[in-house]
């Protein structure tokens, strides 16, 4: 049983990442697909004004907009999968999860930025090459 | 009026202000919308339009009020050099956000009135910070003082996801925005009635030394502040959503 960890922001980059998993799913059983998504946690200013609950309720409905895109597309192929949603930083959120999770690999989306570009505009993809000690495919 | 609106367009001074004013618009008008947005959440459909709309409308209002005070507050001496400081607070601040976490223990608003009254208390606090930017940017020149507020509008109104998204997606433009923050405080710092006199005719290249030191500071404050932050232990909000 190979265990995938796809993380998904909503955008056509991650939906690639996604039809990637479910290939693998269809042409190499068993795979388990764990889907996350990263919601960025508000400001210190905002939560200080509004309840832990309604906060947790709004990183919720957020992160499923942007999980709504995957899900349709694993739905429509008939593959089980999990989800996952979390708040912080999005490179050491996700590593963190592929590591609870005891994923085998992770299978991402990226702008293809790289490079210069990628440090100045801020890659999650880089960050999780640097941080992870597992196989990660990067879907372009 | 119509004659010193057209004389501004041929000023690069005042485009690299309005330039400056949108950033920080960007940069400190999201919080507040979220925090609308967040108030009005428990309420029905129909109370959450008047919630959004008295909330905005108070914190417009707010703004304007800060703003004038802030302005005529500038003009005093040494209020420069406390306007400066507040600014790189404000900076660091930005660039090293206090981790939210789980919020406080609030219950969610159970009518319209609450949820304004959350509101307008945080827009007090956080349109403070976006008007102290604004007024130092704008450096005296009412029209770019007018614009700012203006520009921030609708960022207050419909901003709320946008930004945080746009934030998140390109951190860069926060450590811009600092050093930007920093920028402004050292110039308004050099130029405070107290100091002018002595630096024009002993170190002129403070000038540019200060707003250059005040911008280095507080992304060096920021970053290492934000470095000792330990982050959020992984918690899936997806199994207690499930429950």
């Amino acid at each position: 049983m190979s265990r995938i960890l796809v993380p998904v922001d909503g955008s056509e980059n991650a939906l690639r990442a996604v039809r990637h998993a479910a290939k693998l799913a269809r042409e190499q059983k068993p795979v388990e697909i764990h889907l996350i998504n990263v919601q960025p946690p508000l400001r210190g200013g905002v939560t200080t004004f509004v309840g832990s609950q309604t906060v947790r309720e709004f990183h919720v409905e957020e992160a499923q907009k942007c999980l709504a895109s995957a899900k349709a597309e694993l739905d429509k192929a008939g593959i089980p999968y999990d989800v996952h949603i979390c708040v912080g930083n999005a490179g050491e959120q996700i590593v963190a999860f592929a590591d609870s999770l005891k994923c085998d690999s992770i299978v991402m989306g990226t702008r293809g930025l790289g490079g210069f570009a990628g440090a100045v505009l801020g890659s999650v993809s880089n960050d999780v090459i640097q941080r992870a000690n597992i196989p990660i495919t990067l879907v372009k | 009026m119509i004659e010193s609106v057209i004389e501004h367009l041929y000023d690069p001074l005042f485009w690299t202000g309005l330039v400056q004013i949108i950033v920080i618009d960007i940069l400190l008008s999201g919080d507040n919308a979220v925090v609308i947005a967040l108030a009005v959440r428990s309420l029905p459909p129909a109370q959450q339009k008047k919630g959004i709309f008295f909330g905005a409308g108070a914190a417009i209002a707010l703004r304007v009020i800060f703003a004038t005070f802030i302005v005529y507050l500038l003009q005093i001496p040494a209020l420069k050099i406390a306007g400066g400081l507040m600014l790189f607070w404000i900076a660091v601040k930005l660039l090293a956000p206090e981790d939210g976490g789980d919020g406080e223990n609030v219950d969610p608003a159970k009518n319209l009135f609450q949820a304004v009254k959350t509101i307008v208390i945080a827009d007090a606090v956080m349109s403070l910070d976006n008007v102290v930017g604004i007024a130092a940017a704008a450096k005296g020149n009412i029209i770019l003082l007018i614009l700012g507020l203006l520009i921030s509008i609708p960022l207050i109104i419909y901003g709320s996801t946008l930004v945080l998204k746009l934030l998140n997606r390109f951190p860069i433009i926060i450590t811009a925005g600092g050093a930007l923050l920093g920028w402004i405080g050292g110039e308004i710092i050099v130029t405070d009635p107290l100091l002018i006199d002595w630096i024009d005719a002993n170190a002129h290249w403070l000038h540019w030394g200060g707003p250059a030191f005040g911008a280095i500071l507080v992304v060096v404050i920021g970053k290492i502040v934000s470095r000792r932050r330990v982050g959020a232990k992984p918690e899936d909000l997806a199994a207690t959503a499930r429950k």
